[in-house]
């Protein structure tokens, strides 16, 4: 089994890359593909923990967090549907009528 | 292996119980009776909220505070925390009804998702582990995205529902690779066996661990809209349903200040000076973002937001405290949420009110004038302003009190200082709006004075129930400090 700093550098790799992607990306669903990939990587990091500490704890975050994002899935693709409708568009960029 | 089966206190759930039954139920009867009158479920809800409300109070929290091994904690600290949630949905629900602009939409799913993120705000304050924490939190955030999206047709409530949910989900990716960094560093997520892991064998310097704390501070300071992470909330704020953003003002930041005691109470002993200064410069920077930014506001609904983070900031000063070990800060924290709570449902209130059907009055303009073609509204909006500035004999003025002293108590000394000379320059744009609606003569006739909606009474009950709170607060505010007082905050 390959030591545990693998499975760890595995999952900040992951989670950096959704942060980066989140930063960088303009596209709202990339944006929330890479939202997706960090809580991901999180996941990966509490499986190699709980299976590294003998925790069940561990193992059985990972479908709650499943289970959350399968809600925020379906949620999020909602309402980047009805911003579609109104604007023809997902670019992060275009949303501008709320002044910053 | 055995898994122990906890024992369930049935009276401690009940609260939580009552919450999520009456969401479900209020959805399926919209489902099935759709034709009924709205204010049958409005009623209801409010009667869900008020029983639940009730049934935490009746519920003495004794000696085996701790059921379900952790996972759901009925303390002093619960109760107290439950009955702000309930208040502040309560007062969401009188706001919603009143509101002309939704008296279009499903009562039902509206209202469920209200009980629904009620729910989730509940189970958030009620627990030490950092699981349900973190499901706690998704089930009122996840019901808060569609709910500022909730009036479809308006591109303004589209963008900030997306933009609520991206920077929202974001924050919640932080928190959850944070819990999972403190997971490892201490191997376990319940908040007691960490406060004894970091006893026993510290690894409070590990990296790990300190950078897994920052995460779920980034986290829960997303939450409660803290300086640097406060950009979402003044576009959300302005482009949900007014009733929707007053919920958004209260409840999520009692919940998610909850679970930041609790965080602190475990871990800050032992986390040392670090938190220390991250949590003096986060409180020190977000009610200055709040109260300078607030100054050029010129929609009311962003003027409120940035106030909102301003009191946020004051919140963090209590929070520092507690780092050092207050007893004091955690009952004049209680007692400050209260008073928030009231005098800003209040003033989401008067907004509510002085609108028209299809048209709300959201620019501070529009209020020109407000003290002569409406005088009880208006002085009901002073009376909230004035209160939020922390003017006496409001209770504004005695929250801040306790809590600044709070902060004395325990040495700080700057911090204070910097949050008095914030209340300060708060006091410039909450009066701004006062002498506005007292000063200047109405602008362009305003939508026919005295017109008001069918939920009008809603309105008023709201109204006067805040008022009489705040100004209740301000004048006899030792009987309630005195609760919060005794509403200590354990984790065993």
């Amino acid at each position: 089994m390959a030591p545990l700093e693998h499975y760890l550098i595995l999952s900040a790799v992951l989670f950096t890359l959704g942060v980066v992607g989140v930063v960088v990306r303009r596209n709202a669903i990339v944006v929330f593909l890479c939202i997706e990939l960090m809580l991901n990587g999180a996941n990966l990091a509490f499986v190699a923990y709980g299976s590294f500490l003998d925790s069940l704890d561990g193992q059985l975050i990972v479908f709650f967090v499943m289970a959350v994002a399968a809600a925020e899935a379906a949620i999020g693709l909602a309402i980047v549907v009805l911003i579609y409708r109104h604007r023809e568009s997902t670019d992060v960029d275009d949303l501008n009528l709320l002044k910053l | 292996m055995t898994i122990p089966f906890p024992q369930i206190h049935w009276a401690y759930l009940l609260p939580v119980l009552l919450v999520v039954g009456g969401a479900v139920f209020v959805l399926m009867w919209d489902a099935f009776f759709p034709q009924r009158e709205r204010s049958f479920l409005v009623t209801l809800t409010l009667a869900v909220l008020a029983s639940a409300l009730g049934a935490s109070l009746a519920a003495q929290p004794g000696s085996e505070a701790a059921s379900m091994g952790g996972m759901y904690l009925y303390d002093g600290f619960t109760r107290f925390v439950f009955a702000l949630i309930l208040l502040s949905s309560f007062f969401s629900v009188l706001l919603s009804a009143a509101q002309r602009s939704l008296e279009e939409v499903p009562a039902g799913d509206y209202l469920g998702l209200i009980l629904f993120a009620t729910s989730g705000m509940m189970l958030m304050a009620a627990t030490r582990s950092l699981l349900m924490v973190f499901v706690g939190l998704e089930i009122f955030s996840l019901a808060l995205y569609v709910l500022a999206g909730f009036l479809r047709g308006q591109p303004e409530g589209n963008e900030a529902a997306l933009k609520y949910f991206l920077l929202g989900s974001f924050a919640s990716g932080f928190l959850l690779y944070g819990m999972a960094l403190i997971f490892g560093a201490t191997g376990s997520v319940d908040l007691m066996e960490i406060a004894q892991r970091l006893t026993t064998s510290p690894p409070s310097r590990s990296p790990a661990f300190l950078l897994g704390l920052g995460f779920v501070v980034v986290g829960l300071g997303f939450k409660v809209a803290a300086a640097p992470f406060y950009m979402w909330t003044p576009d959300v704020y302005e482009g949900s349903p007014t009733a929707v953003t007053a919920f958004m003002s209260v409840g999520p930041k009692v919940a998610a200040f909850a679970a930041f005691f609790r965080l602190l109470l475990a871990v800050g002993p032992r986390a040392g000076a670090e938190l220390d200064a991250i949590l003096w410069v986060m409180a020190v920077l977000t009610m200055t973002a709040g109260n300078v930014s607030a100054i050029w506001q010129s929609n009311i609904k962003r003027m409120l937001a940035y106030s909102s983070i301003a009191h946020a900031g004051y919140i963090l000063v209590a929070l520092a405290a507690v780092r050092r070990g207050s007893d004091l800060a955690t009952g004049s924290f209680l007692f400050y949420m209260l008073v928030y709570a009231l005098m800003n449902m209040g003033a989401f209130c008067v907004v509510v009110a002085a609108g028209a059907r299809g048209e709300e009055r959201t620019r501070i303009e529009d209020y020109a004038g407000l003290g002569y073609t409406r005088p009880a509204l208006a002085a009901a909006m002073a009376l909230f302003m004035v209160s939020l500035a922390g003017i006496p004999p409001t209770g504004g003025f005695v929250a801040k009190f306790y809590l600044f002293s709070a902060a004395v108590k325990v040495g700080f000394v700057w911090l204070p200082v910097i949050a008095v000379l914030n209340s300060v320059v708060s006091v410039s744009y909450y009066l701004r709006l006062v002498v506005l609606m007292y000063m200047r003569e109405p602008g362009e006739a305003p939508a026919r004075p005295g017109l008001l909606g069918p939920g009008w009474s809603y309105a008023l009950a709201a109204l006067v129930l805040a008022a009489a709170g705040v100004l209740n607060f301000g004048i006899f505010p030792s009987s309630f400090f005195e609760l919060a007082l005794r509403s200590t905050l354990l984790l065993n």
